[in-house]
Order: C-alpha cells, then structure tokens, then sequence
C-alpha cells in the first residue's frame, strides 16, 4: 500500500486580452482496482465553477470557462491517492491457442475497435512500416509485449524537444528520439498491428525513483492481455506498471489524453508552463 | 430577439456609412473651396486638412502627386479609410445582417457598394473628384431614405442609428478640430482675418450647417458662433449635443431596464448627453477648444465601446 | 383529345430534338408518342416558337435573381461574383403512382439507415451477424466514436435525408447514394416551384400538381418535435458556417422560412452543458440545432481543435441531452459509398422486408476478387471515393484517356479502402433547352428526394431536385459541376 501526494499546476501568459476562452483538464487520478482518491481540491485564478464531467471513456474532466477578458490563468490540481501493491503477472494466463481464438474471434475485434483502429497518431508508413516487431506462432501474447517492450525502449533514445504533442509515431521513429508518449505510439501502433489492443495511458511516476519522465505527466500504455485483462506497460523506462504509476486515464493515442486542452477567443502568443509534484508517504 | 453578431454588424454599418458620407462631403467642399480660396499655397493646405480629417498618416515624398492623392482618399482599397474601403465594409456589415432589413435598404446599400466599387481611376480622372464625391453623398442619402422609411424602428432599426450617431458626433468634432488648427496654421502664415471667416464657412459647409446656422444667426456665422452651432445647438442632426441625446434616446429602445447602476452604458450615456445638453457656449469658450474636442472625441468612442461590449460583443 | 408525337409540333422548341434509341426518355416513348403524363406540356411548349420561349426563360432568371437566388464565388478580395443555378423551364413530371413507390423505398431505406446507425454506435448486432463487417464500419472517416452509446431524442439520426435516385434505361430507380450527413439543395426546389409558377400559371390550372410548399411548415415541426425530453417549447435555430458558404443562401432561406434564427458558431457559446446564442438581451438557451456545419467543424475541443465554425462544448451538451442535433453527428458513416452496398442487407436485416428501391451494383475496391475486376474493366465503370460528395474525385472509365485511367488505377490501389467501383447506369434523359442550340435537347437527369424524420412521422417532399447534366452526354449532374436542375411535379392523372 502506498500513499501519494500529487500536484498538477498550470500556468498560462497572453501577449494581449484573450476575449474568451474555456479549458479543460484531464490531470485527476482515475479510480481503478488498484487506486483510489482519499481527497482532492482544485483551484482556478479565474475563481469560477469548475464544471466537471466524463469524457467517451469515462474520465472525469474539470472544465473551466471564463465569457470575459484575462491575460493570465494559473489551475492547480491536488489529490491523496492510495494505491495497492499490484500483483503482475509474469507470463501469460492462457495458452497460446486460447489467445489465438480470442483475439482473432470478430466479436472481439467489434469490442475492442477503439483500440485496435489505426489514428493518425499511431500509424506508421512506409519504411517504419517495415520495422514492425512481428509476433511469432509459437510466441504468447506476454511474451510477445515484453519483447516489444524492449524493442521499443531500444528504437529511440530519451530526448526532450524534439518531438512535440502533435508528433506522430511515424515521425519519432525516422527521428529515433522522443519523450515518453512517442515511446507509447510506436508501442501502441506496433502492437495494434499485431491485432493486440493496446491505448495510451496519462499519469504520474513516483518522483522518489529514478525513473525516466517522472518530473513531467508520464504516458505508458495499456496492452490487453486475454485471460487477464489490460496489462499497463512502460517503453520508457522497460518496465511494467507497478504501484508507482498514478494512472489519470487512457484512450486510443495522445489526442484522447492530453491534460489541457484550451479554446480561446484570441490570435495572440502565449506562453505555457506546467509542474508536477508527486511525493510518496 | 436580436443576436449580438448581428447588432454588432448593423451598428457598424451605421457607422461605415455615415463615415462615408463625411469623407465625401468634407472631400468636395474642400476640393471646392480650392477653386476660389484667398490663400497662394492652397493645395497643400487643403491636402493636410483631408489628411488630418480623416486620420492617415501620408508621406509626401517626391513620387507624391495630386492623382495619387485623390486615388488614395477615394479608391485606395489599401487605405482602410478611403471611401471605397468604407461603403465596402459597409456593405459587408449588411451582408452579414441582411436577413433583419428591407430588400429596400439592401438594394439601396448594394447599389452603392456597386458604385464605388465600380468606379475607375479613369473615371476619377475624367469625372474628377469632386463628381464622384457627388454622387457618394447622393448614395448615401437614398440609403438613408431607405434606412428611415423602410424599416421597423424597432431594436435593430435603433442600433444602426446609435452608430450613425456615434459616427456624426465623432465626424463633426474631427471636422471643428481640424478647421481650428488649419485657421491657427493660416494665421501663422500671417493670412489676415478673412481666411478665419471664410474657414468657418468651409467647415459649417462640410456639415451641412450652413444655411441653417446663418438662419439662426441671422447672419454669417463667425468661427465662434459656427462652433457653438455645431456642438450646443439642440435642433440641428448635426450637432454634438443633438447626437448624443439621440444616442440616448435609441439605447432606451434596446435598454432592458428602466433605471441603470452607474458604470453602465446607459449611465454613461446619460451622463454625458445631460453634460452636452445643459453646457453654454461661455463655459466652453473658458476651454482650450482643441482640448475640448479631442475630450469629446474620446468620450464618443469610450461610450461606442462600452455599447459594444454591453450589447454587441459575441 | 389525339395523342401527340414527335414531330407534330411546327415552328416550335421542338422542332430538331433528337431521340438516342439507347436512352430512356422520360418524355417521349420509342415510337416518338409522347408519354401520356407529358402530353399537356409537350403541347403547351410545341406552341412557343424559339423567341417566345427565350423571353419566358429571361423571365424566370429575373425572377430567381428578385427572390435573392444565388450563389456567391468568392476570391481573395472582397467582391463576390453573384450567380443564379442554371434552371430549365420544362418541369419533370413523375406520376402519383411512380411517386408512391419511390416514396415508400425512400422511407424504407431511411427507416433501416437510422436502425443501422443507433446499432453501429450501440449494441453492434449487425456485425455481430457478420451482415456487414465491422470493418469496414469503423474503418470508415465518418464513424464518429462520440457518438457511441448515446441516445439522441426519439432514436432519430437521420432527421433529414437526401436519396439521391436515378432511372435506368430498364425504366427501373436505382438509389445512387443515401446522402444523410447534411444534404442540401431543398431550397432550390421551393423557389425553382416559386418561379414556375409565375412563368407558367395556366399549367398549373391544368396539371394537378402536389403542392411542395408546406416543407418549411413540416421541417420546423419535425426540428421541434425532437427537442430534448421537458421542453415544450423548444428555441430552433439555424446554424450556418457563415456568409462565405456557398449554400449560405439555403441556410438563410431555411432560417426565414421556418421563422427562427440563423445563428453561426460564434454566436453560441456552452455553459456547464447547456448552449446559449448571445443576444442583445444576454444568453438564450437554444434547444434544437439544426447544423449546416460538418461533424469535423462543429465541437473543437473534440474534433479539429482549429475549427472556428464550430462551439466548444457542444458535444458534451448534446450527450448530456441538453441539446439536439440535426443531423446526428456520425450520421456519415451511413453513407460512406463502401455501406452503401450493404444498404439491402440492412432493409432485410432491420425490418425483415424486400428493399423496395434497387441499388447499384458495386464493387468494394478493398475486397480482393473486387479489386481484380476493377483494375482490368476500368473503362467501363465509374469509380468513387467513398467518403465525398458532389461528384468529387470520381472517374467515369468510358469517358476516360488511356491515361486518366492508368494514374487512377494508381491512385487506387494506394488507398483500396476509398474507392468503390459501379457499372455506368445510363441516366434517363429528358427534353431540355439548350441556350446555344435554341431548341430542346435529350439531356441526363436524376432527382434527389428530400425526406424527413421526426419523433413520430416521416415524410417525403412531394417531387425533389430533379438535376440536369447540361452538357451533351454529360452523367454528371451536381451543380458544382455545370449542372442545372428543372422543377419536378408529382401530378395526380
């Protein structure tokens, strides 16, 4: 059992009055089977409501809107989360055939489309194409996602701007550089390939660990493993997710996640600055 | 119920067209006191004084010349406050409320967006300024015809006015403040009194107050009595103190209240017409009067704002 | 009273017209007798002599122009060059009986279409059937995944709808494409019957035509019966990209008709789940949206963040129930061209009837054997991409060079799951005034239905946008593309 003390902080500058705008966040920790919310409390310098609701996978969102002018807007997000020490399997729970007839079963594909269709995020082209990990006959599902695990944490190496959020797969792998949601799209476009389900995952590391993205919002992937349901997986870092990963939600790629998103009235510069804290009790 | 995209185009198109109108009027009675004018250096003076009317900022430098001018104060689609560029957005304001008004006042605005749009720099050159100026001023009175009688005078009806308004009052003081400051000018060129007079007239011409203000007077007015004409005077359309009240007036038919908290529009505006409407002409001669009208200016367009973002802003 | 033939008409419109032995005349039968339904017309029209007939045609442009129809070309500058659709005087007459049964089809298809659209987002029974496979359904651009799992008012999708028909020299409909996204040209035919009526009043006295004006009446009724559950009085609007969109015209008429606001997506704004347009009093609440703004456009903060025609918010109102939106967003992805094929399955599927209307026969591209078969019959089959309109990016192989169809066949084998392939369907024609021959002409028409869904009534606009292809030979019908179109009558004989 571990106790986390998180905080979100966002911080936003316009070069002139923005007329109107609206944002949303996607920065609270989701309540799953291995974590839950003890408290929390949000604060907006607009000091308006904060509008909350679920997006298409049920996350919660705080929305907030401001109808008059503002040249600055700061949020902060803080929450105690409990989450339990989390039993990780160590292979697969059924037998290579029985994954085979689940996977390749059309009802699954039909329940599982969001996360097997290709995003423009998630597909890779051409040459990249080429550079799929194929999983083999005789390989089972886990197997097959520890391995790629390791092939994808090998493709790129860990460097801050160079990619940005709009980069894609295709584009991280021909630059073979990138930050922790490239890593995620190449995981995740070569494992949908696979016919494998596999989404993307927003949240917080453990900043007490060394671990690679953890002063930033972290983005991991989900793989789905039959038999045992959606296993969370790390290419960053080569690891599986353990208790310390704060998961806050997941969707089909990066657009589905994205912890701010704001609308505004304006055709100005701005300037975004963002903090996590995360400390473990 | 009127959407406040659309209030926002009518009240801009109030405003396009009676600057507009302004332009041309101030343009041809210029250009027509040149021909008869009591001053050797005439032209120039009269190109500083359209300059500075209508707000541009014009380099004379050497490829400068008298054509060009008269293109760019009338046909430059570059300069946003050419004729032509003002019954443009004029005409795209209408455009974007065309479903609240008349085919009739429509038409009348489209007809006259086609006029300047199809106008020639040959044809201003073979028709001269002044003719096209002319027929500007003639388009701009059948849309206002069309304006007044073919409308409901109804919200939307009083929205175009309070931009009309809002123009005038802004027009007319730019009008008095650039004639003061060309009568300074003459008269550092050691020009004698004459030219004081005869300025007086040109602006009370470029207002449409002449006849009326020698009627009242009884007499040529003096420069004295031609501004306090046009700002004091209660009855002519003209007049700073008849906008106002008028903007005042229009604001009651779209206002949702009766009384109003101080920081409101309708505060403001009442305020300010109450100032106009009780001021005599011996308080303001105690003024600067270019500090007085420059006031006036900001005033009016502090208040066009505060209209804008009360019932306007989308 | 004698029956009339080709040929009987002296000094008149009529008198080179040609018949093709191979077409299928809407007008005049293969032994030159004049179709029965067409007998009044054709004699009114053999009257007029060519110079009598130009001056009726300038009529009715001045008249289009009186009544505002247009459409504006814009370029970078200001000026707005103002056109009228090119409009044929001579109506195309559909009797009550033909008329029934399209009528019933179109209904038919409509009804399946909204059950295939609440299944694809919901329960997936269809797929789960293996009727139509999964995917192909989410692989296309237009499945909108928002939408799964929500509920719109009534269960209705497809509000309005627009079938887009046309007659086969078998003398058989065929439906070309169910147009359910955000179909337009309604307009058109109310104002094309506006003119006709001007310029022809006597042949109205004498053809019991069906009247076609209650459709702004029917429309506003079906746009607030779907209002959300609660409100009695619903606020409609209008929403339009703006006065830059070529249907512009159609969106203010629409607006006018019915008596509401036309609004654009800058005059509405959301607020914790409810919309609101700006006024000049303050925020109104809207109820009902009905959108001419594409699914991409109209939510940045969940489809194209850059989208300045859309509201932030309004996806979360509309799931929240809160607002309706006409069309259904997601609706497209019953009308991508590769579903089209399956639209026969879903009939029998859903309802457990025979279709009524026929559908085309086609070739998915994506599907190997298919594919095959394209690549070596591409000169005689049209090819089109699946998810554009207008008649966009299509090919027609009889009318195509050597090398159109070579660099085609490129272009679709890069991207199979876009294309799909049809026999060319030889278009019925119909007699046609051709400015530059001044006489009538035989020239391709089709007729697109407008139809409409509320919570408890369907209908159908009696007759439709009949299009004509005004270039000799021409198949291609869609304004955009130099098409013209003709008043349609449904006559009761």
């Amino acid at each position: 059992m571990a106790l986390y003390t998180i905080e979100y902080q966002s911080q936003s500058q316009y070069s002139e009055e923005v007329l109107e705008g609206i944002f949303e966040f996607n920065v609270r920790p989701c309540s799953d089977d291995s974590q839950i919310i003890i408290e929390e409390a949000s604060k907006n310098s607009f000091m308006e409501a904060i509008f909350q609701f679920k997006n298409l996978f049920g996350f919660q969102i705080n929305r907030i809107r401001k109808a008059d002018k503002f040249k600055e807007f700061a949020y902060t997000y803080r929450a105690k989360v409990q989450k339990k020490k989390m039993r990780l399997p160590s292979k697969s729970a059924l037998s290579i055939a029985e994954e085979r007839a689940e996977l390749e079963s059309p009802e699954f594909y039909i329940d599982h489309h969001l996360f097997l269709r290709k995003s423009p995020l998630t597909t890779l082209k051409g040459d990249n194409a080429s550079k799929v990990l194929e999983r083999k006959e005789n390989t089972s599902v886990f197997e097959y996602l520890m391995k790629l695990n390791h092939y994808v944490h090998m493709m790129l190496s860990y460097t801050k701007n160079v990619t940005q959020a709009s980069t894609t797969a295709d584009e991280a792998l021909s630059l073979k550089k990138g930050v922790c949601q490239d890593y995620a799209h190449i995981f995740i476009a070569m494992a949908r390939s696979q016919g494998i389900p596999c989404r993307y995952v927003s949240g917080y590391l453990n900043q007490g660990k060394k671990f690679q993205g953890a002063a930033f919002m972290h983005a991991w992937v989900e793989a789905y493993l039959p038999g045992y349901g959606w296993l969370g997986i790390d290419p960053t870092n080569e690891l599986l997710a353990d208790d310390n990963y704060i998961k806050v939600s997941h969707g089909a790629d990066y657009l589905d996640c994205s912890p701010i998103k704001g609308i505004l009235k304006s055709s100005c510069e701005n300037k975004n600055t963002y903090q996590v804290k995360v400390t473990a009790q | 119920m009127m959407l406040s995209r659309i209030a926002n185009s009518l009240f801009w198109m109030g405003r396009y067209l009676e600057r507009a109108d302004h332009a041309a009027r101030y343009i041809r009675v210029h250009y027509y006191s040149t021909l008869d004018a009591p001053l050797a250096s005439k032209h120039d003076f009269i190109v500083d004084s359209i300059i500075a009317m209508m707000g541009m900022e014009v380099k004379k430098d050497k490829s400068f010349n008298e054509e060009k001018f008269n293109n760019l104060i009338t046909l430059d689609e570059g300069n946003p406050v050419s004729i032509r560029s003002s019954v443009a957005y004029a005409r795209e304001n209408a455009r974007g409320a065309r479903d609240s008004m008349s085919g009739e006042l429509w038409g009348a605005i489209n007809r006259y967006y086609h006029f300047t749009n199809g106008y020639s720099e040959k044809d201003l050159i073979k028709n001269g300024i002044y003719g096209f100026c002319e027929r500007v001023n003639e388009h701009a009175s059948v849309v206002s015809a069309a304006l007044e009688n073919t409308l409901m005078h109804n919200a939307g009806w009083a929205i175009v006015k309070m931009g009309i308004h809002i123009e005038r009052a802004s027009q007319v003081a730019r009008i008095m403040n650039t004639k003061v400051k060309d009568i300074k000018k003459l008269e550092k060129l050691k020009s004698n009194r004459s030219s004081e007079s005869y300025e007086a007239v040109t602006m009370l011409k470029s207002a449409e107050a002449f006849d009326m203000s020698k009627m009242y007077y009884r007499t040529v007015p003096n420069l004295e009595e031609a501004l306090e004409f046009l700002i004091l005077n209660k009855e002519f359309p003209k007049s700073i103190a008849y906008n106002l009240r008028h903007i005042h007036h229009n604001l009651g038919k779209i206002s949702p209240q009766k009384f109003h908290d101080s920081g409101s529009v309708e505060f403001e505006i009442g305020k300010l017409h109450t100032y106009y409407h009780y001021l005599t002409w011996e308080e303001v001669k105690e003024k600067n009067i270019t500090e007085f009208l420059d006031e006036t200016i900001r005033s009016v367009y502090k208040l066009a704002r505060s209209l804008e973002s009360t019932y306007m802003s989308y | 009273m004698a029956e009339l033939y080709l040929g009987e008409t002296k000094n008149s419109v009529f008198d080179t017209y040609k018949q093709d032995p191979k077409l299928f005349d809407e007008v005049i039968q293969a032994d030159g007798k004049v179709k029965k339904h067409y007998q009044k017309i054709v004699k009114h029209f053999g009257k007029l002599a060519v110079e009598e007939y130009q001056k009726l045609d300038e009529f009715a442009k001045i008249s289009f122009f009186n009544q505002g129809v247009t459409f504006a070309v814009y370029s970078d500058t200001l000026k707005g060059v103002e056109r009228i659709f090119p409009f044929d005087l001579m109506p195309r007459i559909i009797t009550a009986l033909e008329w029934e049964h399209i009528e019933l089809g179109v209904i038919q298809r409509n009804k399946a279409i909204n059950m295939f659209l609440y299944d694809i987002y919901h329960e997936k029974r269809i797929m789960r059937d293996g009727v139509v496979p999964a995917q192909l359904v989410f692989s296309s651009n237009f499945y909108n995944r928002e939408m799964i799992g929500v509920n719109p008012p009534g269960g209705i999708y497809t509000h309005i709808c627009g079938t887009d028909l046309i007659r086969h020299k078998d003398g058989e409909y065929y439906v070309l494409e169910d147009n359910v996204r955000t179909p337009s040209g309604v307009s058109y035919v109310l104002s094309n019957r506006e003119t006709m009526k001007k310029v022809f009043s006597n042949l109205f006295l004498s053809h019991n035509v069906q009247p076609i004006d209650d459709y702004p009446q029917q429309l506003l009724e079906m746009i607030s019966s779907v209002a959300p559950d609660g409100i009695d009085d619903p606020t409609c609007v209008v929403m339009s990209p703006g006065m830059y969109n070529s249907a512009y015209y159609e969106h203010s008429f629409l607006a006018q008709s019915m008596g509401i606001q036309l609004v654009e997506g800058r005059d509405l704004f959301v607020d914790k789940n409810f919309v609101y347009m700006k006024t000049i009093r303050g925020p109104q609440r809207v109820d009902v949206i009905y959108r001419r703004v594409d699914d991409d456009f109209i939510d940045p903060l969940v489809y194209r963040p850059d989208s300045m025609l859309g509201v932030p918010g309004i996806m979360g109102a509309y799931k929240a129930g809160n607002v309706t939106i006409i069309n259904a967003p997601g609706t497209g992805a019953a009308d991508d061209k590769a579903v089209y094929i399956y639209v026969p399955e879903i009939i029998r599927y859903y309802l457990g009837e025979e279709p009524i209307l026929k559908n085309v026969k086609t070739y998915r591209c994506e599907l190997q054997e298919d594919f095959d078969f394209v690549m070596s019959n591409m000169h005689n089959l049209v090819v089109k991409p699946v998810d554009e309109s207008g008649g966009y990016g299509i090919l027609i192989g009889s009318k195509a060079s050597k090398a159109e169809i070579d660099k085609f066949k490129k272009v679709v084998s890069g991207n199979r799951r876009k294309y799909i392939a049809q026999p060319i369907m030889s278009l019925s024609v119909h007699s046609t005034f051709i400015e530059s021959e001044a006489n009538f002409e035989q020239r391709h028409i089709d007729l697109r239905t407008f139809s409409l869904m509320g919570r408890h009534k369907q209908f159908v606009l009696k007759g439709g946008l009949s299009r004509v292809a005004l270039k000799r030979g021409s198949l291609v019908v869609n304004s955009s593309q130099g098409g013209g179109s003709k008043d349609t009558w449904v006559i009761e004989e």
